[in-house]
């Protein structure tokens, strides 16, 4: 009698409170961490993009320091990281454990990642808007906030949808370490318990809330690039 | 009636490395524009026209010499002297370099927000100087377009309106028209002949084309490797040229516009 879909228990009085606190703790981390690390990583990747040999602030030596710190975390598999910087999580958050315990080495990740992104986006400004706005006496901070940045929103808004995805991944890695979310939802009541109904229902989920996000980036971005 | 100089270049010289690579662009040059002229520097691409040009409004710095803008060095200001001083020098470009995420009214607007503490306008008069300027270059009615749904035109008649918006002394013009067609070449030095004569500034402008200069300068300076080959009057230059490089630019004129053929 027994068939894949009956092996676990289907308990929705235990689960179905379980799950909702899955998704609030998933949302809170991931949204936490793309406020934190989004904002970091945005300043990170202005800083990255404008000391650029030849940029506004060209400053090839900091530069290439902070392109090799970039270079050396971003390689490093989550799930790695997560554990390798545990000692620094105690330090600053206090604890390893727990949802908010697994946001530090989040934003870190995410900032890291999200600096490039910015880079990326900044480096396709074309130089003449740049000439164009210090010929009119704009300070090179004012270029960078009032021309440069405003000008490469559609991609921004795009690459911070593909970032929200990333986190998303994150997340899920951080409920090994007690973070809680839907990911380790998915493991402890779906795959550990042979129940992969569970398991659908978190994927689900997790679609559902990635493909919201990447449609309103997508929306967002069109009505940006209208013009 | 002699005018007094508004831009001189003394001794102005300009090199860039590139990859180890010296290369001069501007090699010790001096000369006077006139308060109020329309003057035209001719060259060959790579003559160091585009440089030139950048040195007056001091995109480009020089390596020696000097260059006066208004009486006052340039090459020795400070940013907020600079910023001061830009305000009295607007540039159009080639590609027109206006803001694309930002409507026509915010690209002619811009300046104004920039200078705001030196013009000290109110809200209301801001805007009432976005449309003076859009209705002088012929685009009111287009203030809250987007660049991307504007001719080529169109783009550089708000690259001129943007210049013109803190009323400066001094117009650079960057081969203003290369990107447009010879009817729109023909509206914007219009345009252009139209600024200097109501506002009465002066327009630098560069090309690689005599036949732009003909259109509006009195004199023009000939450009070669760097150097200022020749400087005279644009009747002068056409009638009697001189250098090579001059001899060469009016000559390619003349074949291009009906004197000679390469048919056989």
């Amino acid at each position: 009698m027994s068939s894949l879909f009956s092996a676990g228990k289907t308990d929705w009085s235990i689960i179905g409170p379980a799950l909702i606190q899955a998704v609030q703790e998933t949302l809170y981390m991931v949204m936490l961490t793309l406020l934190i690390g989004g904002i970091l990583g945005m300043i990170l990747g202005c800083i990255l993009w404008s000391t650029r040999k030849g940029s506004i602030f060209s400053n090839p030596a900091l530069y290439k320091v902070l392109e090799f710190i970039v270079n050396l975390v971003r390689p490093i598999p989550f799930i790695i990281f997560l554990s390798a910087v545990q000692p620094l999580t105690i330090t600053i958050v206090g604890t390893s454990l727990g949802t908010t315990a697994a946001i530090f080495p989040m934003c870190i990740f995410c900032t890291m990642a999200t600096s490039r992104i910015v880079e990326q986006s900044l480096i396709n400004v074309d130089y003449g808007v740049i000439e164009a706005s210090y010929a009119m006496g704009a300070s090179r901070l004012k270029t960078l906030f009032w021309v440069v940045i405003p000008e490469v929103m559609p991609p921004l808004v795009l690459g911070y949808a593909f970032i929200f995805i990333g986190i998303m991944d994150m997340s899920a890695m951080a409920g090994t370490i007690g973070g809680g979310g839907l990911g380790d939802f998915a493991i402890q009541y779906g795959y550990n318990k042979f129940n992969p109904i569970i398991t659908w229902i978190s994927v689900g989920i997790i679609l559902v809330i990635v493909q919201c996000i990447q449609q309103f980036a997508n929306f967002l971005a069109k009505k940006l690039l209208q013009h | 009636m002699s005018k007094e100089a508004i831009v001189s270049f003394v001794n102005a010289k300009k090199t860039f490395k590139t990859k180890g690579k010296e290369q001069v662009a501007v090699r010790d040059v001096s000369f006077d524009v006139k308060e109020g002229e329309i003057f035209g520097i001719v060259g060959k691409s790579g003559a160091g026209k585009s440089t030139l040009i950048r040195l007056i409004n001091a995109l480009e710095k020089v390596d020696s010499g000097k260059v006066l803008v208004d009486g006052k060095d340039i090459t020795k200001m400070n940013y907020s002297q600079l910023k001061h001083i830009r305000k009295d020098i607007g540039i159009i470009f080639q590609h027109f370099n206006l803001f694309d995420s930002k409507t026509v009214f915010k690209n002619v607007e811009f300046p104004l927000k920039i200078q705001s503490k030196e013009l000290g306008l109110s809200d209301g008069e801001r805007q009432k100087t976005v449309l003076e300027l859009l209705d002088f270059v012929g685009l009111l009615g287009y203030e809250k377009h987007y660049p991307s749904e504007l001719s080529g035109g169109q783009k550089q008649r708000v690259g001129i309106a943007r210049a013109l918006a803190t009323s400066p002394k001094i117009l650079l013009a960057d081969e203003a028209t290369s990107a447009l067609d010879p009817e729109t070449t023909v509206e914007i030095m219009r345009l252009l002949k139209k600024v200097n004569k109501e506002f009465g500034i002066t327009i630098i402008l560069i090309t690689h084309t005599i036949s732009v200069v003909r259109l509006i300068c009195e004199r023009v300076a000939v450009m070669s490797e760097g150097e200022v080959v020749e400087l005279d009057t644009y009747k002068n230059v056409f009638k009697n040229p001189k250098s090579d490089a001059a001899k060469s630019l009016v000559n390619v004129f003349k074949i291009l516009e009906g004197d000679g053929s390469l048919h056989e």
